[in-house]
């Protein structure tokens, strides 16, 4: 069985050890178009959005911790609700998850030098920082940053209501951004089906890739239509176009169409990788193998599919949408989203569970989702939407889902960080940062349900008239700020772990997939040596020849664990 | 036939064992510019459909003219899969050739599309039906012109070169691939404006 390298023992390749061709430092970061170099790239700038989109989230909660609060202005308010959710959905979450991990991790796991087409990586990546500068200078210019809300709603948006460059900087951001999470998909779906190593069928395929492949087909299906609707709008506040403009023979409803083809499938975008970083964490610290691979799989397939049909449940008050086919279409993907849920439970159970910060977030990120989940279904319902629609039920219901991610986040970066740096996060900062996430995370949304049930409307900068909403508006806040302080927390544990020893090896979890066979940090272009693929754990098989892992797809018996056992005796 | 001049007629077509990643990465960019004219079409149907009249009185379009350019765009797609077939069978000269002929059939299509754009009588800022017009041709011409620029970088690519270019059969059909489906798109968008009715 043992009869490829030692993964570590490779120093004097002529590769050099975890080192990088031409330049360094600066130049390096400048340059390179090695994915890992751009995944990092990504990681970091997607983390600093993450805290400049988790301040104004701040500003919010201080802002509604009073029913006539003044700490910014209506104005202020309105460009402040704007930017948050701007920068945390086009900013942070898609870029970390599909530009940052992803990026660093689909090609190791898959045995690939690299990504497929590594210029226009780089290209991507750039095209995202400048698009992320570009909304942010928003902030720069007379007029300030946009202030339609993240959906940028026709007639909102339009030249008379919303005449300030920081429109038209929203805009081209979005159409950069977009261009870049294009070509990441372009990138992703071909080096899945184009650089997969030899032996690493489809069905052997780590289920984070799986999730990246259905991600990076969502992402094809889906930007270009948001990129189209942009183009529009920007014709309509600059050219004199009337696509929106009802006065003219336009459709105002058609950006809501064109906006939320994109926006559904967007949520599918984001939370698609990090139920796959949850799908590999769960069973690596439960030492059990995945339950349900397959069964995983079809589930990715089917909510991706189905995603891209329940669009108009974001419009059931408009009037102009069949409610029963998309309702219908809505509750379908909690099947899917079931099967998945009990998969990784059924990959807990009986196992061996070790609680270490990764395992606390991928729980953490179990039960927020499922929160999450249970009041979409509500919301899935046009009745009890018609009751809720525009009020803090809503807000309270995508960010359960949105914070699950975040928590899903930082069980990616708790899992993969000794693979990236070689160097362990801090065990017990990382609890610490947990509790205070996902109690934050729970404390923060439980009170906005009950507002919404009272009919607290979103994105209103006072409540005069209601000073009854301030004790649950003030305990939201509580929770917004522990979130904010569990990220205050993580800097601290990954700056301070800029200075501890490099201790993790190649295989600190004892994993199943294919990064964890190489050197952490994996050396330029990844492998000095592949184990034999025979499963979807051939890291596993590698370390544990007397206990391979099952497959789906080999039906030689002497590939079977018990058969191996046999003809031992 | 010397020696010398032989391995010209020996080597055979030239084949891959798999199709080229370069090829693969564009189909699969394709299936997003195919998601890009959807959102417009859709833009196109869904005003269609709200303003009841269409096209709106007083609208003057060439069918006849628009579809003669259709016809030589149509028929840049044939010259540049023959230039293809001429790549594949090593007939690199040949194959420039065809490359010129299906550029100057685009840039036709390109000057008849900027001739209809100054002399319409309806404009993008007359109704929405005028926006729709310009924004869906202006878009796909743009795609027509990018298009002619990847074929003035893909005869930059075979200046001076004589065979050993291993990526230049790859090259090559990328840009078909692009050429067509642009071809394609724009068969839909002479339908829907200029056919339907």
């Amino acid at each position: 069985m043992v009869d490829v390298l030692e993964p570590q023992t490779a120093a004097h390749d002529d590769h050099g050890h975890d080192e990088h061709h031409g330049p360094s430092g600066i130049m390096n970061w400048l340059t390179s178009t090695d994915h890992k170099v751009i995944g990092l790239n990504y990681t970091v700038t997607s983390i600093i959005m993450l805290v400049i989109g988790g301040a104004f989230a701040m500003l919010i909660r201080a802002q509604l911790t009073t029913p006539n609060g003044s700490v910014v202005t209506l104005a202020q308010y309105n460009e402040l609700f704007t930017m948050h959710g701007s920068v945390m959905i086009y900013l942070f979450a898609g870029p970390f998850a599909f530009g940052g991990l992803a990026n660093y991790m689909v090609p190791i796991q898959i045995g690939a030098p690299d990504m497929a087409f590594p210029r226009l990586n780089a290209l991507s990546y750039w095209l995202y920082l400048t698009g992320s500068i570009t909304m942010l200078l928003g902030f720069a210019v007379a007029g300030g940053a946009a202030n339609f809300g993240w959906v940028g709603y026709a007639p909102l948006s339009d030249a008379l209501n919303a005449p300030g460059a920081g429109a038209d900087l929203w805009i081209g951001a979005l159409l950069l951004t977009g261009f870049s999470a294009i070509f990441t998909g372009v990138n992703l779906v071909a080096t899945i089906f184009y650089l997969r190593a030899p032996g690493m069928t489809m069905f052997r395929m780590p289920i984070f890739t799986w999730n990246m492949l259905v991600t990076g087909i969502l992402i094809l299906l889906a930007f270009p239509v948001l990129t189209a609707g942009l183009v529009m709008l920007y014709a309509d506040r600059h050219f004199g176009t009337h696509i929106y403009d009802a006065n003219h023979g336009g459709v105002p409803i058609l950006w809501q169409n064109i906006f939320w083809f994109w926006g559904h499938p967007e949520v599918y975008i984001l939370a698609l990788p990090f139920f796959g970083m949850v799908t590999e964490i769960i069973p690596v610290f439960s030492r059990k193998p995945l339950f349900g691979y397959k069964g995983m799989v079809f589930a990715t397939i089917a909510i991706a599919a189905l995603s891209t049909g329940v669009w108009a449940h974001h419009m059931f008050t408009t009037g102009t949408v069949l409610l029963p086919f998309f309702s219908f279409m809505t509750y379908l993907i909690s099947i899917p989203t079931g099967i998945k849920f009990f998969n990784w439970i059924g990959s807990m159970w009986g196992g061996q569970i070790r609680f270490t910060a990764a395992m606390l977030f991928a729980i953490g990120f179990l039960i927020t989702f499922l929160i999450g989940g249970i009041t979409g279904i509500i919301l899935a319902s046009p009745p009890l939407d018609f009751f809720t629609h525009d009020t803090y039920f809503v807000v309270a219901h995508f960010h359960s889902v949105v914070m699950a991610l975040v928590i899903g986040a930082m069980a990616g970066l708790y899992y993969w960080f000794p693979k990236i740096t070689g160097r362990f996060l801090n065990e017990r900062i990382g609890k610490a940062q947990f509790w205070f996430l996902f109690l934050g995370s729970t404390i923060f949304t439980m009170p906005g349900y009950l507002l919404g049930l009272k009919g607290m409307p979103r994105r209103m900068a006072v409540y005069t008239l209601h000073p009854e909403w301030q004790h649950l508006n003030t305990l939201s806040s509580v929770g917004a700020w522990m979130i904010g302080f569990s990220t205050i927390l993580f800097v601290i544990n990954a700056v301070k772990t800029t200075r501890s020893p490099k201790t993790a090896g190649p295989n600190p979890w004892d994993a199943h997939t294919l990064e964890w066979f190489t050197t952490s940090p994996p050396p330029h272009h990844n492998f000095y040596a592949l184990p034999n693929i025979r499963s979807e754990r051939p890291t596993w098989d590698y370390y544990h020849p007397d206990a391979p892992a099952l497959t789906h797809d080999d039906h030689d018996p002497s590939h079977m664990p018990n058969a191996a056992k046999g003809a031992t005796k | 036939m010397t020696a010398t001049t032989a391995p010209e007629v020996k080597l055979g077509k030239i084949t891959h064992d798999r199709p080229p990643m370069l090829a693969v990465g564009i189909m699969i960019w394709l299936g997003s510019e195919v998601m890009f004219f959807s959102g417009l079409f859709a833009a196109l149907f869904t005003i269609r459909a709200h303003i009841g009249v269409w096209p709106p009185a007083g609208t003057k379009l060439d069918t006849v003219q628009s579809g003669i350019f259709t016809i030589l765009l149509v028929a840049s797609s044939f010259t540049y899969q023959m230039g293809v077939f001429a790549v594949e069978n090593r007939r690199r000269q040949v194959a420039k050739y065809w490359v010129y002929a299906s550029m100057v059939l685009g840039i036709l299509f390109v000057g008849n599309q900027v001739y209809e754009w100054i002399n319409l009588t309806t404009r993008w800022y007359t109704n929405s039906y005028g926006s729709v017009f310009f924004i869906t041709t202006g878009l796909h011409g743009l795609h027509v012109f990018i298009g002619i620029v990847a074929m003035i970088f893909l005869l930059g690519r075979m200046k001076g070169k004589t065979e050993g270019d291993p990526g230049e059969l790859a090259a090559f059909q990328g840009v078909s691939y692009y050429w067509h489906f642009v071809d394609v798109v724009w068969i839909g968008l002479y339908s829907c404006l200029f056919l339907l009715k």
